[in-house]
């Protein structure tokens, strides 16, 4: 500010400020012209001043908060040079709430060595406590985990004060390297795993932190995940037992953002009260923002994270207050996250018909549009009114928009409300009903619908219906749109592929067959439906072994997709894994085997910890191998495979006892017969078990 | 070693000088306070789990209870304790500040064993930036200064304000919208 702040000036500026904050904010500007005249920038300053009252910053809203004060830097500071056992302080690192950290070497100097010593407050200064200290300190040396920091020593100074020397790590808070690496949510969904490993190795030693927060949690240079002062709280609080029995009577304090209710409670801790700071953290880093505004209240409720269902299902697990309905372990809460990215579907969900109609969405990428129809339909079918009003008015709109913004819809519906627990197959029928009803003067919506249903219901398995549903919608949209419209040509599409799994298998060849020669006459070659079509038809034939018309249709289109890049990676990665099984129907090994290099790393991008379609994809591919006389590298792509299966199937499952088998007889062949009687026993273990309930997977698994 | 435990009757007599003019008693005054502040923070520390925080009007109420002791109830007497109190947690803090500025500058945080302190929600509120803004307010309108310091480090609410300063509380109620526009101000015109 140019103007020096004397005391008459800033009399001036409060009054004028008072005066100019009774107007209404278009009266100012005017008010103000004529208070200060010439004195523009007294007028500006006014002006600052009331935006600054006006706008949304918080800062003084409350008295400040204030800190440890009792750790000082100068209190730190009296540590450096100082010689403890074998350790020699060099400088201070930080200080906080829970002490004081210098970063120290081996002052014998027998190898080189850092470490970080942390002072302890002097919360134990008392010799019972001390005593305990070095027996709870024996433990936590025992956590030898990759991902935990690494207790080395410890022990009390002359004037009593309590020392830990952990190992040193050179890395930066979790939240920050999401930041300073700008990750993906996939990236940091993965990150945080590592925590999860880390916490669950400390509870299989019975062993719970009680104070996880991002601070706690670094991540080093190379990307790994180190967990700080595991234990340490549970050190602190047990050598202290006289200030926890007078906890609760002193209102000084309140809890920070990490804690579980039982803590703030004072109640008995376990692995659960980890749990929930973990779904904290994870909340955290997904969002950037904290779960709870101002956490005062132990009832406090999570704000939904807005991350799609599955996420905010698995965050609110983690989260819920009571620690019995939180997931009971921090394994399940990792294997819920490995599904997340495996696209499979999480525990976490109350089974509702929002999350299951996702879900399935998300695993048919062919069937979006179809999926998100199907929601629409079932939004109406349950009489909310003003969904229906958004249907009529989307009619109008481009289709593609429409389905986005139903995909929105879909994210945005709230998977924890009540309502009805319908199962998909009923909301379908009970939606199918409602169209006559509510479309009967929209063919052309009831068409787009129905098409929607009846391709839901094939993959659904639900053939009847489906032929019923079709059947009306190509009716509808031959009637509407015109015969060799694209909106027809794709009602046909989907026809063929219900012939194929009806096994009428030259209705389905035809179907497919016109598809393409109208899409051809019509020049729409660069139409995904068109590529679709094409490797549909392939696929057929390679149900069919007619692997020449296979490999030809299959060819064609990857030619026009690599021309018009009309397919999304997934089905892309089918298409390559498609052509890879027709070249080896041919017997041309190495392009099959090329192939499936290929394919491999498709499905790996889009699967980068493995899912059931990429298992058997390994499997194939090690068939080539065997095909070839390359039982080594056969054997190792057995191998990837049931280390995959047994990852994607949590537990026991069919598909890891066929790789069990296989790996059994491939170890035989490369003269392992000790791998091979194990793999073979416990393959035949796990058949007994998996086998004995009527198998209830679809066929094509 | 702990301090010996300051006198109910010392600090009242303190604070009976302190009105009446006497020239060293406020700076006496603020020794004990800072001291005691000190104590009481480290104990409340000591008693809860590391990461919380405190709230300033919990802990000047404590540090008036230990100093000054409930029999003194003359208004005036907790009136200037809590100005005395609010500003040396003004004090406090600033220093606290200035010393974590220090280690940051001089090591480098490369390792934060405890972001209890840095992760707090007043994260955005520079301490420092606030108390040089606060001391330029102090020199031409030292009451909004103080206004600031009994409601933001001291916690007071504007009644109690009020009477901490003998004012009235409308006259709090204008001078804390001013104050806290203007210290806003600078403190974003100083980012």
């Amino acid at each position: 500010m140019s103007e020096p702040l004397t005391p008459a000036r800033l009399q001036q500026l409060q009054l004028l400020f008072e005066q100019a904050l009774e107007l209404s904010p278009s009266q100012r500007g005017e008010f103000l012209g004529r208070e200060t005249g010439s004195d523009a920038a007294l007028r500006d300053e006014v002006l600052a001043l009331l935006a600054a009252h006006d706008s949304s910053a918080t800062a003084l809203n409350r008295p400040v908060n204030l800190p440890s004060l009792g750790a000082s830097g100068a209190d730190a500071s009296r540590w450096l040079g100082q010689r403890l056992g074998p350790w020699r302080v060099t400088r201070l690192i930080g200080f906080g709430g829970m002490g004081t950290v210098c970063e120290a070497e081996r002052a014998d100097e027998q190898f080189e060595k850092r470490v970080a010593i942390k002072f302890l407050h002097r919360h134990a200064r008392i010799p019972s406590a001390v005593e305990r200290f070095r027996a709870e300190r024996q433990i936590l040396a025992n956590l030898d985990h990759p991902n935990i920091a690494t207790l080395l020593d410890g022990g009390v100074t002359d004037d009593g004060q309590p020392y830990l020397v952990m190992e040193y790590i050179d890395g930066q808070s979790i939240t920050g390297w999401v930041e300073t690496h700008d990750l993906t949510r996939r990236a940091r969904v993965e990150l945080f795993l590592q925590v999860c490993a880390a916490v669950e190795g400390a509870h299989r030693q019975l062993i719970v932190h009680r104070d996880l927060k991002p601070g706690n949690v670094l991540v080093s240079q190379d990307g790994r995940v180190k967990l700080l002062d595991f234990g340490i709280a549970r050190l602190l609080d047990e050598s202290a037992p006289e200030f926890v029995a007078t906890r609760g009577s002193e209102p000084l304090s309140f809890t920070p953002d990490y804690a579980a209710p039982e803590q703030m409670r004072a109640l008995p801790v376990s692995t659960a009260t980890d749990v929930f700071a973990l779904g904290v953290i994870l909340y955290q880093l997904l969002t950037d923002r904290l779960p709870f505004a101002r956490r005062t209240n132990p009832e406090a409720v999570a704000t939904a994270a807005g991350l799609g269902p599955d996420l905010d299902a698995v965050l609110a697990h983690a989260l819920e207050s009571d620690p019995q309905r939180r997931y009971p372990t921090v394994q399940a809460l990792r294997t819920d996250l490995e599904h997340w990215l495996s696209g499979e579907p999480v525990t976490a969900h109350p089974d509702t018909t929002t999350y299951r109609l996702s879900k399935f969405v998300g695993r048919h990428r062919a069937g979006v549009v179809v999926g998100a129809l199907a929601m629409s339909l079932i939004l109406v079918a349950s009489g909310a009114a003003l969904w229906q009003a958004r249907l009529a008015r989307a009619a109008a709109a481009d289709m593609r928009e429409w389905n986005s913004f139903l995909m929105d819809v879909l994210r945005m519906s709230n998977p924890f409300g009540e309502g009805d627990e319908l199962t998909l197959a009923a909301a379908l029928d009970r939606a199918a009903e409602q169209i006559d009803t509510r479309f009967a003067t929209r063919p052309d919506l009831s068409a787009e619908i129905r098409f929607g249903i009846g391709s839901s219901m094939v993959d659904r398995y639900r053939l009847d219906q489906a032929e019923t549903q079709l059947g009306r919608a190509l009716a509808d949209s031959v009637a509407v749109f015109g015969a060799n419209d694209i909106r027809t040509l794709r009602v046909e599409e989907s026809i063929a592929g219900l012939r194929v799994e009806q096994s009428r298998y030259r209705d389905a060849e035809q179907g497919y067959q016109r598809v393409i020669a109208v899409l051809e006459g019509e020049r729409m070659q660069a139409d995904r439906l068109f590529t679709r079509a094409l490797g549909n038809l392939g696929y057929l034939y390679l149900i069919e072994e007619r692997y020449p018309e296979a490999d030809r249709a299959l060819r064609q289109s990857r030619e026009f997709d690599q021309r018009h890049k009309s397919m999304d990676d997934l089905d892309r990665a089918v298409l390559l894994s498609n052509l890879a099984h027709a070249a080896h129907g041919l017997e041309d090994l190495d392009s099959a085997d090329q192939y499936y290099a290929e394919a491999e790393d498709a499905y790996a991008a889009q699967f980068p910890d493995g899912s059931p379609d990429f298992a058997i994809l390994l499997n194939n591919r090690a068939s080539v191998q065997e095909a070839r006389n390359q039982p080594a590298a056969a054997l190792a792509l057995y191998q990837r495979s049931l280390a995959m299966r047994r990852r994607v199937f949590a537990g026991e499952h069919p598909m890891i006892v066929v790789a069990l088998s296989s790996v059994a007889r491939l170890s035989a062949a490369t003269g392992d017969p000790a791998g091979a009687l194990s793999a073979a026993i416990e393959a035949a273990r796990m058949a007994d078990r998996v086998y004995t309930a009527p198998n209830r997977f679809h066929p094509s698994v | 070693m702990p301090s010996p435990p300051s006198s109910a009757s010392d600090i009242t007599v303190l604070l009976q000088e302190l009105r009446a003019g006497a020239p060293d008693a406020a700076e006496q005054l603020a020794a004990r306070v800072y001291d005691e502040l000190h104590r009481i923070a480290e104990g409340a520390m000591r008693r809860e789990r590391p990461g919380h925080t405190l709230q300033p009007t919990l802990l000047v109420s404590e540090a008036f209870l230990r100093l000054v002791g409930e029999r003194d109830t003359a208004w005036q007497n907790r009136a200037h304790f809590f100005a005395i109190a609010s500003q040396t947690i003004r004090r406090i803090l600033v220093d606290h500040a200035r010393a974590r500025q220090r280690v940051k500058r001089d090591f480098g945080m490369r390792v934060t064993l405890d972001e209890s302190v840095a992760e707090q929600p007043e994260r955005s509120l520079d301490l420092l930036a606030l108390d040089e803004a606060l001391s330029r307010l102090e020199s031409a309108a030292p009451r909004q200064a103080r206004i600031v310091e009994l409601r933001y480090f001291g916690g007071l609410e504007i009644d109690e304000t009020a009477e901490a300063l003998d004012i009235s509380a409308a006259t709090v109620k204008r001078d804390w919208t001013f104050a806290r526009a203007f210290l806003l101000r600078e403190l974003q015109s100083g980012s």
